[in-house]
């Protein structure tokens, strides 16, 4: 992507209407990092909010909700009861980049190797979009269903980010495979556990990177659905029903592979939600 | 073309952009702010690191425009050859410095880390050091010189 000129605004708001005035041209500044991703043919006025208005942690009635210019390190140094983000936040490229890219950014144009999105998914966040001149409050399951960046036109932004604190009884695991501790995701695993007298009464699995984009693992969740949460049953299913899905081979490896891992990780990432789910009844 | 300001090693200063899409570690080696190496060029290797706003970026892959009224450091801002930073001085001590080229982005980050924990432990040295390559040493002697400024600083910076 080309910069060819750039307009520095006030308020979200304010960034909003700049950015439906330049139409296809305009693009939203947040970190830039994924920039460079983008054909160099492409040239683009970038518009820079005031970021301090949307680079906050709160906590209310439940919720974490985050500012979608709260940067990677940011959710990473965040610390709270319930707050899972900053074991995501940890995976995340390096200090340079998660001091630079933001939660927003991450989600807003989805790729396959994206990390949040599979969280957030797992997590069942919702997604507040300013949208003329109103906040709308999106599921991320309709928020992901297509590409973001095709949908986020018009002057709409992302504002914030909201996510459950989790609670006792409730767990969550995260993996992420990678060739280099910087490298980006060649495999993502993220999920959410709630148990209730050690079975589980609902589940959330998602997977990215080897499947291409983000996607719900609902045969395997159904499947573990009122079952006791029990590790060899666990073994069992995931070795028996992660076949069932297409798993791509990435950087050189095959499909075979991926699949493999695949099935390794997804066991992994609910054993470690379990873990935490059941030390949080205790 | 745009003009821009910034505070760079603590004198605000002024810069004239070459275009929109310019980035920052060009904008710095244009004004002769040559210590910030050109490395990888997409945000990968850590040579170009430079401190924004008291944290670390790659200075290869950020827009120049978005250092606007902002504080940056640079490796010119770190010591001299006469009166070097802690930091440099304990590379040197540790035998940490090979080639010099990764440097620059290590000291930088070291400084950004210690501003904010004064003595980090193994962990906290590897994590805000883990966006910076060094080919030469194998990271061993310069995580060896951090653990000495870190222990160091516990014990009030002698």
């Amino acid at each position: 992507m080309k910069i060819v000129d750039f307009v520095s605004t006030g308020s979200v708001e304010q960034a909003s209407t700049v950015l439906k005035q330049l139409g296809a041209k305009g693009i939203l500044m947040a970190g830039g990092t994924a920039f460079h991703f983008f054909s160099s043919e492409d040239e683009k006025t970038a518009v820079v909010p005031d970021d301090e208005q949307l680079k906050f942690i709160s906590e209310n009635n439940g919720f974490f909700e985050i500012g979608s210019f709260a940067s990677i390190s940011d959710l990473r140094e965040f610390s709270n009861q319930g707050w899972v983000l900053d074991r995501v936040a940890e995976e995340f490229a390096t200090q340079q980049i998660r001091n630079m890219s933001t939660l927003g950014g991450n989600i807003s144009q989805v790729f396959p190797w994206s990390d949040f999105p599979v969280v957030l998914l797992a997590l069942s966040a919702e997604i507040n979009v300013l949208e003329e001149k109103e906040s709308r409050a999106y599921e991320a399951v309709d928020f992901f269903r297509q590409q973001p960046g095709k949908f986020l036109k018009n002057g709409k932004i992302v504002k914030s980010v909201k996510i459950p604190v989790l609670e006792k009884g409730e767990g969550f695991g995260y993996k992420k495979e990678k060739r280099t501790n910087a490298a980006f995701s060649t495999l993502t695993v993220a999920v959410y556990v709630k148990l209730e007298k050690g079975s589980i009464k609902d589940i959330k699995i998602v997977s990215g990177a080897s499947m291409g984009m983000p996607k719900r693992l609902g045969i395997i969740e159904n499947e573990l659905k009122g079952k006791k949460a029990d590790t060899g049953m666990l073994k069992e299913k995931v070795k028996a029903l992660a076949g069932q899905y297409s798993w791509k081979g990435k950087e050189g490896t095959t499909k075979e592979y991926a699949g493999c891992l695949a099935q390794t990780r997804i066991t992994d990432a609910i054993v470690e939600a379990f873990n935490e789910a059941e030390s949080e009844v205790e | 073309m745009k003009k821009i300001s910034f505070t760079l090693n603590g004198e605000e200063k002024e810069f004239v952009l070459d275009s929109a899409d310019e980035k920052l570690l060009n904008l710095l080696r244009r004004y002769g702010y040559k210590g910030t190496k050109w490395g990888c060029g997409e945000g990968a290797c850590g040579t170009c690191t430079v401190i924004l706003n008291g944290k670390t970026v790659y200075s290869c892959i950020t827009y120049a425009f978005l250092a606007e009224g902002s504080e940056i450091w640079t490796i010119e801002g770190m010591g001299t050859r006469k009166n070097p930073h802690p930091i440099q001085k304990a590379l040197v001590k540790e035998g940490a410095v090979q080639c010099g080229y990764c440097i620059p982005g290590m000291v930088l980050s070291a400084k950004a880390m210690f501003d904010k924990i004064p003595s980090p432990n193994d962990l906290e040295i590897r994590e805000y050091m883990d966006g910076n390559l060094c080919r030469c040493t194998g990271y061993e002697k310069i995580y060896t010189a951090l653990k000495k400024v870190a222990e160091s600083n516990a014990e009030g910076g002698k």
